[in-house]
């Protein structure tokens, strides 16, 4: 009996750096809020968290939403599993 | 004395009178008779038929101020000047949040406006939820009340409020392009040679350039927001591809950065991803 995940359950998501373009790769499930994913790369890249913004080809994510209901839109932009999020930083001027 | 007694023969026959009162009026004399005489008609008239006539005199009147008693509505005027008094001092206290430095809000703006500038900028500093709320959202970029607030005069102004605007002004039939901030964050940045083809990749899919749909013919000016990190300033690079010239709006122009904001334009504009993406 495997009590391993199984990846119907699970989604492969890469998160790029726009600062360094240095990619993280993440396993969530599809039920999680993306918050806890943005989070978790905060923690480990050492930023803060309000001054990034994550992006799906160019559209902002919202931090509410899960996996399971990007995918629903990810069908209609055209995107599949284990594709990737970019992880930009706000600039602010004057 | 016989006069008298005769009219009051003849009154008594009417109204029935009684002897007792007769002897009244004889001894009270002429006066006491005549203002038994206007009592006696009043109470007649009460119980008359007809309906007494509504005159000037009578009529129920609103009483005039001296008349009035200062003391019938003084709650209701309490509560009505304390409402005043404190729609005021709220509408003071707004003002007082809006004004930046010397600059004060004018009074003439009307209270809508005041309303929603209050709503946008004025709210509790030490709610975590009042700064999270969306107040712009175009579907594909969203603005919370936290950078909402960097549209306030003295605070530095974020990326994404440009990125919104760029946003709205997109219009599929327009012959000019507003590009985002993504473009000059993506050029800026040192691209190996191998790399470029990936880096022009990943601009055109950040910048949404696919919506533009290589129309670069019936384009006539591209604007270009571009940074200056060191100072911390915004400025707009526009291109104007009729005339086949660049010029470089800057509100805070500085002769020590000139170069720098020149070279950055070259870099964004000559690099390869602005000539790939179309």
């Amino acid at each position: 009996m495997s009590r391993g995940r199984s990846d119907e359950d699970t989604v492969k998501l890469k998160v790029q750096y726009n600062k360094d373009g240095v990619q993280t790769f993440f396993r969530v499930k599809r039920s999680i809020k993306l918050q806890k994913l943005m989070e978790a790369f905060c923690k480990k890249r050492s930023l803060d968290p309000k001054s990034m913004q994550f992006t799906f080809d160019g559209v902002g994510l919202e931090k509410n939403k899960t996996p399971e209901e990007l995918l629903l839109n990810f069908v209609q932009l055209g995107m599949e599993d284990g594709d990737e999020i970019d992880a930009l930083e706000l600039v602010d001027g004057a | 004395m016989f006069t008298i007694s005769k009219g009051f023969a003849v009154i008594s026959a009417t109204k029935n009178l009684h002897l007792p009162y007769i002897k009244d009026i004889f001894a009270s004399g002429r006066t006491r008779f005549l203002e038994w005489v206007v009592s006696e008609n009043q109470n007649c008239s009460s119980t008359s038929i007809r309906d007494p006539t509504v005159t000037r005199a009578t009529a129920n009147r609103k009483l005039g101020p001296h008349k009035r008693t200062p003391y019938e509505d003084i709650n209701a005027l309490k509560a009505k000047a304390n409402a005043k008094t404190r729609q005021v001092i709220a509408h003071e206290r707004i003002m007082k949040r809006l004004s930046v430095g010397l600059f004060r809000m004018s009074n003439n703006i009307s209270e809508d406006d005041r309303d929603l500038l209050s709503f946008a900028f004025c709210c509790n500093p030490l709610d975590p939820k009042a700064w999270g709320e969306l107040l712009v959202d175009t579907g594909v970029v969203a603005i919370d009340r936290h950078h909402f607030g960097s549209l306030a005069p003295g605070s530095p102004l974020f990326d994404d409020v440009i990125n919104v605007m760029t946003e709205y002004l997109y219009d599929t039939t327009s012959t000019k392009w507003f590009l985002p901030t993504y473009f000059w964050s993506e050029g800026a940045k040192f691209v190996r040679p191998s790399n470029r083809m990936t880096s022009c990749a990943r601009t055109h899919k950040l910048c949404r350039l696919v919506r533009f749909n290589g129309r670069l013919k019936d384009c006539m000016q591209i604007y270009i927001p571009m940074h200056n990190d060191v100072i911390g300033h915004w400025y707009l690079l526009v291109c104007d591809i009729f005339h086949k010239k660049a010029e470089i709006w800057d509100s805070l122009p500085d002769v020590h950065h000139n170069k720098k904001c020149e070279n950055d334009c070259h870099i964004s504009v000559s690099g390869e991803a602005f000539v790939q993406c179309y």
